[in-house]
This record gives structure tokens, C-alpha cells and sequence, in this order.
């Protein structure tokens, strides 16, 4: 193999980073390489695996004692990883890097003592007695060199054609590693953008399918929740409060089987039909029919569903009411009386929006002042009584010691015991009081 | 899964007089589309006398595995093939009273 005595800032003949006409843009601004060594956050990171590796590497295939990773930044060099010497860093004034780093090619001392360029450096004249020096500059894709692969001896050496398109190899390694580090943390903060904005879309398409407040009703005291379970994803509940023009009002509670987009479309739908159904003179029975008419007619098969309690709240007079119930494959409401007897009302009608067939009744039971309605989803039900639970008997016995209280207290203690728990479905729920 | 979990396997039984489809384990959304493709298999060869949904060995049914139990009774109504449910009491048959759908099938 020829040896070659190099001149510096002649053009790399071996590496093809230089060579057939392909010009990398060394930027000579040094602010903006400063910014380039900035991107790359790799300044006093921890020691690791992969540089390591390469200078250890590279220390074996030269048969020198010394190599390093060097970052040069604007007044010390870094070394990220350092084979062979016990420096992590040292000032970028008689550094051979920072020379390097001005280089768009291998910066080689063959014999430093010798050598115009380096004789007087401090390293070579010094302690260390640096006297074999080949640098190649870690070049990022856009032509910024943030510091060198550089290999160090203590005495005279010269390396072939060969050898130095081996070291300019193990260079482009250690800066793939950089660019593949600034790859990840890249994919990892645009994935946190990304979730920020589905979590933003997904809260505003919420608020749009619950009512923006719930109206004031003669002789009611009304509180409503919705729990969220995930974030970034549009839940299937509902709830809603309609005052009539009678002076009654309708409460619905309701969920929808899907998540998502699909199933928020649904819930839009679901909202609006009953909306516009209690406009007129509707009954809870009727309501469900219309509704499931509405969503069978909209799907090819037996599909997308919900389940929903209907409940029709007579005007209040005298701290009296009558409430009607349509129920369809929802958790039945229960009615706590202000004597603390707990009652569970309605009767199963089959889930909205899977057949024709499903038919619908309703039930009624009066209310007086002091006892409350509490209407809810199967997610609360889960968190109260245990997942998959289907019977209430725990929501039942978290309710008879709050009788009489105003509907706000029991939301709160509702609240309490979702709060406490990681929801795996949401959960909504209404508090009806007499007043 | 809980010790003791019954893995999901659906099972194709020729008897004299229908052709059984035996489901265990937990049907839901992740299996619902297995006991559909069993049914499209059956039907697509000669369609049987009489179908039997057997679901008496279900440890569980999540609302995606109670929808396919109605869409392969009107598969079948389609087909012009009885369709009948084979249950037994227990987290099944409470769910189909809590969806209000029991009476949407007939029952062997």
C-alpha cells in the first residue's frame, strides 16, 4: 500500500464525501454551526454504549492509544466518548478538532513536532507529546461539522489511502448514531404535538355533544358530570337537559357502543333526534322509537348501538312531580327518597339502533320533595360496583346515606369515588333533586 | 385472562337433525369476526336444516359479541335457515335481559 504524505487542504481523493463532483457546503459561519451543535443536544450527555464502541474500534483497527469523539463548541472541545485517555473535555484553544472542524476533510498529523501547523500547539510540545493526529470531521446532513472522529498516537504515523477512507467510514457511523438520536427525539416531540392536538379536537367535538349549560327548571335542583377516560379520544356518553315549554323538562343519559369519530358522529345524531323529539309532545316510550328508527335505518346491519335512559319530569307543583322512564338497554336509574330508601325505576327495552323489531315502553313513579333521581352510564356503574358489574346494589349503597341532600352534593360524592379510580370507560352521569 | 379461562374456539357439530356451532370461552370484539367466518363457511357449503348458536359454554359477551349473536340470526333469516340460541343462565343470559334483547331470539 502507498503511503501518502498529505497536504491538509488538499481535496480527499479516496472519500467519495468530496470526490465526483459532489461538494459539501461547509459552513463557515460558526454561529450557525454552534446552532448546528445545539440541534444535536449531545453536549455533556452521559457516556454510552455505541460511541463507545466506535473509539474502542477505532483505537484497534490503527493500533493507536487514543481515540475520540469530540463536539467542538464555541470555547472547549467535548469529548463524547474518549478511548484511552482519562480528559473529558479541554479548552478549544490548542485543540487539533477545532482545526479539524474547519476542515471539509480529514485533518491529518503525520508528525506534529514537525509539523508548521501544530509544532507550537501545547499538546504536542507538552506532557502529552501528541505526534501522529488524524481527524475527520463529523459533517451533519445539512454541512455542519460538529466536532471529529479522531484518532491520536505518541509518535509519528501515516496512514494509506485506505486507512483514511476507514476512518471517514467510522466517522459517517458515528454521525448516522447523531442523526438517528436527533431522528428519535424529533418522532417523539411531533408525536406529543400530534397527541396535544387530537387531545384538543377531541375535548371541543365533547363539549359540542353535551349541552353548554343546563337550564334553570321550576321546582328541580339538576347536577351533571361527564368523566373522561381518555384524553385523546371523543367518548360514547351523553347527557343532556331539555326544559319543555310546560314548565317540565327531559333528562337523557345515554352511551354510545363505539369510540372515536364514528361513534361521536352518533352521539351528535343520538342528542339531536331526542332534542328535536322532546320539542314537541313526546313521550320517553315514543322517543326511543323515533330514535331507533333513526339509527337502524342509517346502518346495513346490525351495528353501531346505544343504550339510553329517557326520562320525561313533569312541571313541579308543590314540591310534586311525576317522571316517566324509557329504558333501552341502560343501567336503570335509581330514585333515592329523602327517607333513604333507594328505588330502582324503569323497565329493559331492548338497545337503540340494531332492529325495527326493538319495541319500547315506558314506566312512571312520582317524586316529592327532597328525593332525588340519579341517572348514570355503565362506566360509572363499573367504578362503583367493579368491572363488569351489572348489578347496582354498590351504587345503591353509596347513595342512601346522601337522601335529602341537594343534587350538587351528590354529584360531588359521585365524583369522589370516579376520581379515585383509572377509568377504563367514561362515565356521565345527572342528579335530579326535588326541591 | 383469569386462571382457568376457557380459550375461544368455535366448534361446528353435525347432528341428525340441525348443525351446531359451539362457542366457548369469551366472545367479543377481537373474536366476533372468527364465529362470523365460521357461519358464512357453514352456510356457503349446503345450508343446514336448522342452526344452533350454542353459547351455553360463554364465560363472557361484550356488547361487540352480543351484536354478532344478532347479526348471524338475520344471516341465517336471510338464508331462509332456522335460527336457534342454545343458553344457559349465568353473565350471558343476565347481559341479553340488561341490552332488553332476549326476546329477539328464539331458543332451543
Amino acid at each position: 500500500m502507498d503511503k501518502v504524505h498529505r497536504d491538509p487542504r488538499t481535496p480527499d481523493v479516496h472519500g467519495d464525501r468530496l470526490g465526483k463532483g459532489q461538494v459539501v457546503q461547509i459552513a463557515t459561519d460558526e454561529a450557525r454551526r454552534l446552532a448546528a451543535v445545539r440541534r444535536y443536544q449531545v453536549l455533556d450527555t452521559p457516556p454510552d454504549g455505541a460511541f463507545e464502541r466506535i473509539t474502542a474500534l477505532a483505537a484497534r483497527l490503527f493500533q493507536v492509544p487514543i481515540s475520540i469523539v469530540s463536539i467542538v463548541d464555541s470555547d472547549r472541545i467535548w469529548f463524547k466518548s474518549h478511548h484511552g485517555v482519562d480528559v473529558d473535555q479541554i479548552d478549544r484553544e490548542p485543540g487539533l478538532c477545532a482545526s479539524a472542524v474547519l476542515q471539509g476533510e480529514p485533518w491529518l498529523v503525520n508528525d506534529a513536532r514537525t509539523d508548521p501547523r501544530t509544532l507550537a500547539n501545547p499538546l504536542v510540545a507538552g506532557e502529552l507529546g501528541l505526534q501522529f493526529y488524524a481527524g475527520v470531521p463529523l459533517t451533519t446532513h445539512d454541512g455542519y461539522n460538529l466536532g471529529t472522529l479522531c484518532i491520536i498516537d505518541q509518535q509519528p504515523r501515516e496512514l494509506t489511502d485506505d486507512e483514511v477512507a476507514s476512518l471517514t467510514d467510522l466517522a459517517r457511523v458515528v454521525m448516522d448514531e447523531l442523526e438517528l438520536r436527533l431522528a428519535a427525539r424529533r418522532t417523539v416531540e411531533l408525536e406529543s404535538q400530534l397527541r396535544q392536538s387530537a387531545e384538543n379536537v377531541a375535548r371541543t367535538l365533547q363539549r359540542s355533544l353535551l349541552p353548554a349549560r343546563v337550564p334553570a327548571v321550576t321546582g328541580l335542583d339538576i347536577a351533571t358530570r361527564y368523566h373522561v377516560a381518555n384524553a385523546d379520544e371523543v367518548g360514547g356518553d351523553f347527557y343532556d337537559v331539555i326544559a319543555d315549554a310546560a314548565g317540565g323538562c327531559a333528562v337523557v343519559v345515554g352511551d354510545v357502543c363505539g369510540k372515536g369519530t364514528a361513534a361521536a358522529s352518533l352521539t351528535g345524531t343520538a342528542r339531536w333526534v331526542l332534542r328535536a323529539t322532546v320539542s314537541e309532545s313526546w313521550t320517553p316510550a315514543g322517543a326511543l322509537a323515533r330514535l331507533n328508527s333513526v339509527m337502524v335505518r342509517a346502518q346495513e346491519e346490525p351495528g353501531d348501538y346505544c343504550t339510553a335512559v329517557l326520562v320525561a319530569v313533569a312541571p313541579v307543583q308543590d314540591g310534586r312531580t311525576t317522571v316517566t322512564v324509557g329504558l333501552a338497554g341502560h343501567p336503570h336509574p335509581l330514585l333515592l327518597r329523602a327517607d333513604g330508601t333507594v328505588e330502582r325505576l324503569g323497565t329493559t327495552s331492548p338497545v337503540v339502533g340494531w332492529t325495527l323489531e326493538a319495541g319500547y315502553t315506558e314506566t312512571a313513579a312520582p317524586m316529592s320533595s327532597g328525593d332525588l333521581l340519579v341517572l348514570f352510564t355503565d362506566g360509572t356503574l363499573e367504578v362503583v360496583a367493579g368491572h363488569g358489574a351489572t348489578d347496582d346494589q354498590e351504587v345503591r349503597a353509596l347513595l342512601a346515606p346522601l337522601a335529602g341532600r341537594p343534587a350538587e352534593d351528590v354529584a360531588r360524592a359521585l365524583d369522589d369515588v370516579l376520581n379515585l379510580a383509572t377509568l377504563r370507560d367514561d362515565a356521565a352521569f345527572v342528579v335530579v333533586a326535588v326541591r | 385472562m383469569n386462571d382457568g379461562a376457557v380459550p375461544f374456539d368455535v366448534r361446528t357439530e353435525e347432528r341428525a337433525d340441525h348443525v351446531r356451532l359451539v362457542v366457548t370461552g369469551e366472545l367479543d370484539f377481537y373474536r366476533e369476526p372468527d364465529l362470523r367466518s365460521a357461519l358464512e363457511a357453514l352456510l356457503a357449503q349446503s345450508p343446514p336444516q336448522r342452526l344452533v348458536l350454542d353459547i351455553g359454554g360463554l364465560q363472557f359477551l361484550d356488547s361487540a359479541g352480543l351484536r354478532v349473536l344478532l347479526v348471524c340470526r338475520d344471516r341465517c333469516r336471510s338464508a331462509d335457515v332456522p335460527f336457534r340460541l342454545a343458553v344457559a343462565p349465568g353473565p350471558v343470559t343476565r347481559l341479553l335481559d340488561l341490552a332488553g334483547v332476549r326476546s329477539w331470539f328464539s331458543y332451543e
